[in-house]
């Protein structure tokens, strides 16, 4: 009797553990998130925005080093400090004055280029519009499951960031290229940041779900430089990414700090400037989310125990929530298209 | 005898400094020269001509083809004499004026005479006298040869010597009711767009003076009839339509926008493609539309005032005015001469016009040479002598209309036992 | 003809206000911008100066000049070398030296023609540079750092430790890579003649008159150049370092690099002054205001003269922005020497003109400094002369006006009250514009041929022996005189109205030049205005005789040649009051010959239009006037007429 009870007890038990294992099994599915991205953005040129450009690549060698591989980082830096007349330490960008940590090294790869970094390269890269040919280092190869982290640095003003002091990009716009990428699922969570003077002024339009922004400094404050570098006389890196790159030296593969903890890391009294947050928009408590969701490209990995049989599992079949809700009509309305289609064989 | 010193010297001093070595740096500068009228792409289009190139390829010419056309046969015949040319084109146009004056003259006096019965007793010293009637014609003559703004223009070199030769033809041939009077207009149109709106004291010219409105629906129709035949012998030259791009479309849409005294440059250069669709059509409609249709009304009785305050009032809007344009107009005031007196900021106008016209260059040397002046500076002065030119032409239609006020209804020196003034509202 | 002249209709008002209070209100006006112009040195109505060029980053990068012990070597070296050559520079060893530092060495020679007095008087010269390239980067884009050099005949005071300094930092800089522009070190020979022509040598320019400067080929080149630092140090021991900035025809560098200049000296803890006077913050306002306005009024008479007061000062021109750092020792310390702190100085300066990415022009051009932190911009000094030239402007509507009445009047008079006021026929004559128009020609016609005239004037004076000097002052004294009578061929001096518009007419003219001077040089046309308008508000022709004598003797004063003579010989007279009258006077009378030599020469060679308007401008303007003195219209009738009718 005790026996029974007991073997009953291990088969529920074990049912039990099969149904957790099915859930857990049913939930690792349903995550969809499946790879990281990372676009990182230098929109200023000339010698005495040296920081903007030590801001890109100090955010470009965090994120390598968590993990996303360079054919899933697009790099745009509008100008060659490294090779620049001025610098008297040629072929090095420093970020540091003080531990001289060459953040260009020998293994940079930058996708976009000197004047390549303008508006229009910036929105078609987003959106996926480019010109047939186009290399694969240049597109944004994303798909539905893709953890994508924009980082933008530069001049900015209330509603418009400065790109290579001739053109600039508003906020409407900004939001209007996240929306193309949602409608067609080229992102599943995307965590915007953005180091520049009136930075919040960037995010205020977005409209798109699962985005998380943060900017260095509300609307009517300007970002300030961190320290000056008196070996190359240059301001050498910006407050908030000094101070998000502090956080992130203590970040490895396998932390498991929060993005919570990361959207505190400049508080008003080293930032000077007040760091702007916009969560409405993003789903998850973002105290629960693992940096290296964003940072790093840490695959989701977990260890079932026992396999299972019979798992009722729909894969990516699940169709997006739009605005009103429906969901049916959606399947009609919208469909996946593999970017670099051609259009016109389209048939709607 | 006197009229015949009058032209000599005026002959002598524009050929003494066509001939100078100033004529370079007076043809090169912007206030005279514009994209539209500079000699110098003339002289372009011709070479392009010559070795068989399609005279509008690039964006150096302007004028249209059957213009070039003429402008070829020129050089041909004259060679190097061709600024003896300019001397005489700017003295004919100064005897054509002349005339003009005259005609418009004797047309005043016999309107006097006819109403002299309507005037009030007390407005018999606003009646012109027979030497009014007399010195207006030749100082019409003297301030045309000897204005600073079309010295200069004759010695630039620029076709719009001939423009003014064409329009001078045109008020001549206006004043004397003839219907040839069309020709010469449909000329200066295809030359540049804006004399269109002379159009409408041709029709009332014809309403008023002749009564009668077949012959001013007749001289408007012959003048599109010329016209349309024009611009079809220049599609025919080159069987091409794009000379309307060059011509009328760079007229109209203002792609160039180098410094000149217009008003046009310093708006568009900073303005974001976006809107500029929008400025173009409202720049346009103000020089063109706006004043057309008030004008007309108010002054149809008088063509050749109409005539003038349109030419004036396109000389400081239009898109790219230069210096003879306004030296034109200046010199076509003197009809007026009776109401000088009565202008009210007659002296704050001509200190206006003295001080820019100095000053313009001045600025537009510490901004290109010097490097320590801006863009602002000059387009202050510009605007300066723009609203110097927008006074005098509002003040000289005031004193007009107050003349002819007065002239009917006399002093009103009480109204209601408090003194009257006659205001602009 | 009554309604449209209405003094009720239109703006009547105005005109009548005009009429009555134009004399009082064209001096209130002048008033008010003489004090408008003395306020602004009071500190609280000017800005302090800061940078506008962000790229400029000045100060940022830690100093790692080294090479003060060169500098004291190459310095022996240099006076070893000055003993050997009297007269000029001792090229064999800066040859050579900037040989040794691995510069591109040349030489480059011209020629002067002296324009004056006989013909074929050549004067050579021969000027020292090196081009150090930018490692890196192509030659697109340069600087400059010059020193003016001067042997040891030469009066003023030595330059030869900035050649030494000079030598130094283009050691120190040729082993660095960090420059993006290459660096000209120039060593020019007399003076500001050299300098102009090493510019017009470069940029293949005549800037004056076409055959005066030869200025010879330059071999080597660099691009184009964006700045240039210019040396005068005195000592090896530098205590004080005066700042210049007052170029030719009165052009001003960026105030970016003036600022740059001033921050500089104070980071290296070398005091710095600007016209030799430290900046000093009174607590007391007035104290404060005064000491800043004598430093204004001292910016104000430099720039005036259009001579630049180093060789800074001809760089302007051509787009260059460039000052001269003139050292001073106090005598007070005996250090062997300051180089370090000046080569630390020079080189923070030349590696902030290197982050440069554009010409500069985000600061001011056009400004006044009452001390080296504080400045006053266009926009608020030049309401002053505008007020002035308005008191001008004013008088010549009050004059208008008046006659429109007077006529308005006169035309309204029946005949019996024009012969009880026994006018003449004259009274009725028109406004003759032809003879108007004729003076204007005729005395315009004499400016220009006097613009001219000195070559012709040396030319006939040295045949019959006198000097240059003599020969221009007695040829421009005998000018002056026949000028003195041209009213007796004034055939309408009789004429009220046309004496009156011809006089309306002038002050016309003389407020536009006025205007249009200060915006060229801004002091020039202050200083102008401040003595010529209170004289030009009180001429005014009229029937009492002493009255009218005195005006005379105002206006006679008030031209340019007398006005030059009894200045100059007045402060000779202050200056050397142990001399006699006699003495003085004479000492005068060749100061101001030779100061004229000198106008004319700088007009021809360097094309300082100084001369240009006081010939082509000023003194056409002063016949003018000078003609409507001499107007002998009845004036006392026509005063009734206007009262009668008032």
């Amino acid at each position: 009797m005790k026996f029974a009870g007991y073997l009953i007890f291990s088969v529920v038990i074990s049912l039990s553990n099969c149904q957790n294992y099915t859930n857990k099994a049913e939930e690792f599915f349903r995550n969809k998130h499946t790879n990281n991205w990372a676009v990182l953005v230098d929109t200023s040129r000339f010698w005495f925005n040296y920081r903007h450009v030590s801001n890109v690549l100090s955010m470009y060698r965090s994120v390598k080093r968590l993990g996303i591989p360079d054919s899933q980082i697009i790099l745009m830096i509008a100008d060659d400090m490294s090779c620049n007349p001025r610098n008297p330490r040629p072929a090095t960008v420093f970020n540091n004055a003080n531990q001289h940590i060459n953040v260009y090294g020998d293994d940079v790869e930058v996708d976009y280029r000197g004047y390549e970094v303008t508006v229009e390269n910036f929105v078609r890269l987003l959106t996926g519009r480019l010109p047939p040919g186009t290399p694969r280092s240049k597109q944004l190869l994303t798909d539905e499951g893709s953890n994508i982290l924009v980082y933008l640095t530069g001049h900015g003003g209330d509603g418009f960031l400065k790109f290579q002091d001739s053109e600039e990009i508003t906020s409407q716009e900004m939001a209007d290229a996240l929306e193309q990428m949602w409608q067609k699922q080229r992102y599943h969570e995307l965590f915007f940041m953005i180091d520049t003077c009136q930075a919040a002024s960037m995010y205020e339009r977005f409209y798109s779900p699962n985005i998380l922004a943060v900017a260095s400094s509300l609307v009517g404050e300007d970002s300030l430089s961190h320290h000056v570098d008196p070996a190359i006389g240059v301001y050498i890196i910006d407050r908030y990414t000094y101070y998000a790159l502090e956080f992130l030296e203590n970040v490895d593969p396998f932390s498991k700090k929060t993005i919570g903890e990361f959207l505190t890391v400049c508080p008003k009294r080293v930032c000077i400037s007040t760091v702007g947050i916009r969560k409405d928009l993003f789903k998850r408590n973002p105290n629960e989310v693992p940096v290296t969701d964003f940072f790093g490209s840490v695959r989701p990995v977990q260890l079932l125990k026992y396999t299972t049989e019979e798992l009722d599992v729909k894969i990516n079949t699940e169709s997006i929530n739009t605005c009103d809700g429906s969901s049916a009509s959606s399947r009609n309305k919208y469909r996946f298209i593999a970017p670099l289609s051609n259009f016109k064989s389209i048939k709607t | 005898m006197s009229t015949l010193i009058i032209y000599f010297l005026g002959a002598f001093v524009r050929y003494w400094l066509i001939t100078s070595e100033y004529q370079n740096v007076i043809a090169e500068r912007i206030e005279i020269s514009t994209p539209l009228n500079s000699w110098k792409r003339v002289t372009e289009g011709l070479h392009l001509l010559k070795l068989g190139i399609y005279p509008y390829a690039g964006d150096s010419l302007h004028e249209s083809p059957l213009n070039l056309l003429a402008f070829n046969c020129l050089v041909k015949i004259f060679g190097e004499y061709l600024h003896i040319v300019f001397v005489v084109c700017d003295l004919l146009t100064s005897h054509l004026l002349y005339m003009s004056a005259k005609k418009y003259m004797e047309q005043i006096r016999k309107t006097q005479e006819r109403n002299k019965a309507n005037y009030a007793a007390d407005a018999k010293d606003l009646l012109l006298t027979d030497k009014d009637f007399a010195l207006s014609p030749i100082y019409v003559c003297v301030v045309y040869l000897f204005n600073l703004y079309t010295i200069f223009n004759c010695v630039g070199m620029t076709t719009t010597v001939f423009g003014n030769l064409f329009t001078a033809l045109f008020l001549m041939a206006l004043n004397y009711g003839s219907l040839f009077a069309a020709l010469p207009l449909a000329i200066v149109i295809s030359q540049s767009f804006y004399p269109i709106l002379l159009l409408s004291p041709l029709f009332l010219h014809f309403v008023v003076t002749r009564k009668s409105y077949i012959k001013a629906g007749a001289a408007v129709v012959l003048c599109v009839m010329f016209w349309s035949i024009i611009t079809y012998l220049c599609y025919r030259i080159y069987d091409r339509w794009d000379f309307v791009e060059n011509t009328y479309g760079f007229i109209l849409t203002v792609p160039d926008l180098r410094p000149n005294i217009g008003l046009f440059w310093y708006f568009f250069i900073e303005m974001f493609e976006h809107f500029r669709s929008l400025f173009i059509y409202s720049f346009q409609i103000n020089v063109t539309i706006l004043y057309l249709i008030p004008l007309s009304i108010r002054f149809r009785q008088d063509p050749m005032l109409l005539a003038t305050s349109l030419l004036s009032l396109t000389a400081i809007f239009k898109s790219y005015p230069c210096l003879g344009d306004i030296g034109f107009v200046l010199s076509l005031y003197p009809c007026w001469k009776h109401l000088f007196n009565y202008i009210q900021q007659g002296f704050l106008v001509s200190c206006c016009f003295l001080v820019t016209t100095i000053l313009g260059p001045t600025v537009w040397y510490l901004w290109i040479y010097s490097g320590s002046a801006n863009a602002n500076f000059y387009f202050g002065v510009t605007l300066a002598f723009a609203t110097a030119q927008i006074f005098l032409i509002t003040d000289i239609l005031f004193s007009y209309t107050k003349r002819e006020f007065s002239l009917i209804y006399g002093r009103i020196r009480k109204l209601n036992s408090k003194k009257a003034q006659l205001m602009l509202e | 003809m009554g309604i449209l002249t209405d003094p009720s209709a239109g703006q009547g008002k105005i005109t009548k206000a005009i009429i009555s209070y134009h004399p009082k209100l064209s001096i209130l006006l002048y008033i008010s911008g003489i004090t408008w112009f003395c306020f602004l040195a009071y500190t609280p109505l000017n800005a302090g100066t800061y940078f506008s060029e962000n790229a400029l980053l000045p100060g940022l990068v830690k100093s790692e000049f080294r090479d003060d012990g060169s500098a004291k070597l190459f310095y022996d070296e240099l006076q070893d070398e000055m003993k050997k050559y009297d007269n000029s520079i001792p090229y064999p060893w800066i040859l050579a030296k900037f040989q040794q530092i691995g510069l591109d060495t040349y030489t480059h020679n011209f020629t002067l023609n002296y324009p004056l007095g006989k013909s074929n008087t050549k004067y050579n010269g021969k000027n020292v540079y090196g081009i150090l390239r930018a490692p890196r980067a192509g030659s697109t884009e340069s600087l400059v750092m010059s020193v003016p050099y001067r042997p040891p005949t030469n009066i003023n005071p030595t330059t030869a430790p900035g050649v030494a300094i000079m030598l130094a930092f283009a050691k120190h800089a040729n082993r660095q890579k960090y420059w993006s522009k290459d660096i000209i070190f120039l060593i020019t020979e007399h003076e500001q003649l050299g300098i102009q022509a090493w510019l017009e040598a470069y940029y293949h320019v005549v800037c004056g008159r076409r055959g005066v400067l030869d200025h010879g080929d330059l071999r080597g080149r660099g691009g184009a150049i964006q700045a240039a630092i210019n040396l005068e140090f005195h000592d090896i021991n530098i205590d004080r370092m005066d700042i210049k900035v007052e170029g030719l025809n009165g052009q001003l560098p960026n105030l970016d690099l003036f600022n740059l200049a001033t921050r500089m000296c104070t980071k290296e803890g070398i005091s710095h002054t600007f016209k030799n006077r430290e900046n000093r913050n009174y607590r007391d306002p007035v104290k404060d205001w005064n000491y800043a306005f004598q430093t204004l009024m001292t910016m104000i008479f430099t720039q005036a003269s259009g001579v630049p007061n180093g060789n800074h000062g001809l760089y302007h021109r051509f787009g260059i922005q460039a000052l001269t750092l003139e050292g001073f020792s106090d005598r007070k310390t005996t250090n062997p020497g300051n180089f370090l702190s000046v080569g630390r100085i020079l080189e923070s300066i030349f590696r902030s003109l290197n982050n440069l990415l554009e010409r500069f022009h985000q600061s001011y051009f056009f400004y006044l400094l009452p001390s080296s932190d504080r400045f006053i911009s266009i926009g608020l000094y030049i309401p002053s002369v505008c007020f002035i030239a308005g008191a001008l402007f004013l008088k010549a509507c009050g004059k208008w006006f008046r006659l429109y009445k007077y006529l308005i009047n006169l035309s309204e008079m029946s005949a019996e009250d024009k012969r009880n006021l026994e006018l003449t026929e004259n009274a009725n004559e028109n406004i003759k514009i032809i003879s108007i128009c004729g003076i204007f020609l005729f005395t315009h016609t004499i400016g220009i041929l006097l613009m001219n005239s000195p070559k012709l004037i040396t030319t006939v004076g040295s045949q019959y022996g006198y000097n240059t000097e003599l020969s221009l002052y007695g040829g421009f004294a005998i000018i002056f005189v026949l000028l003195l009578m041209i009213p007796v061929l004034i055939t309408i001096k009789t004429c009220y109205k046309s004496m009156t518009v011809l006089h309306v007419v002038a002050l016309l003219e003389a407020a536009t030049s006025l205007i249009c001077l200060s915006m060229y040089n801004f002091s020039l046309g202050l200083i102008v205005g401040t003595f010529y308008v209170p004289i030009l508000l009180l001429l005014e022709p009229c029937r009492c005789r002493a009255y009218s004598v005195i005006q005379k003797l105002l206006w006679f004063i008030a031209h340019p040649f007398v006005t030059l003579t009894l200045l100059v010989t007045i402060y000779t007279i202050f200056n050397f009051p142990n001399e006699s009258f006699g003495e003085n006077v004479l000492r005068g009378i060749s100061a101001t010959q030779q100061a004229v030599v000198f106008a004319i020469v700088d007009f021809m060679i360097y094309s300082n239009w100084l001369y240009g308007v006081i010939t082509c401008v000023m003194v056409p303007n002063w016949i003018c006037f000078w003609c409507v003195l001499f107007s002998t219209a009845k004036t006392d009738a026509y005063i009734t007429i206007e009262k009668k009718n008032d």
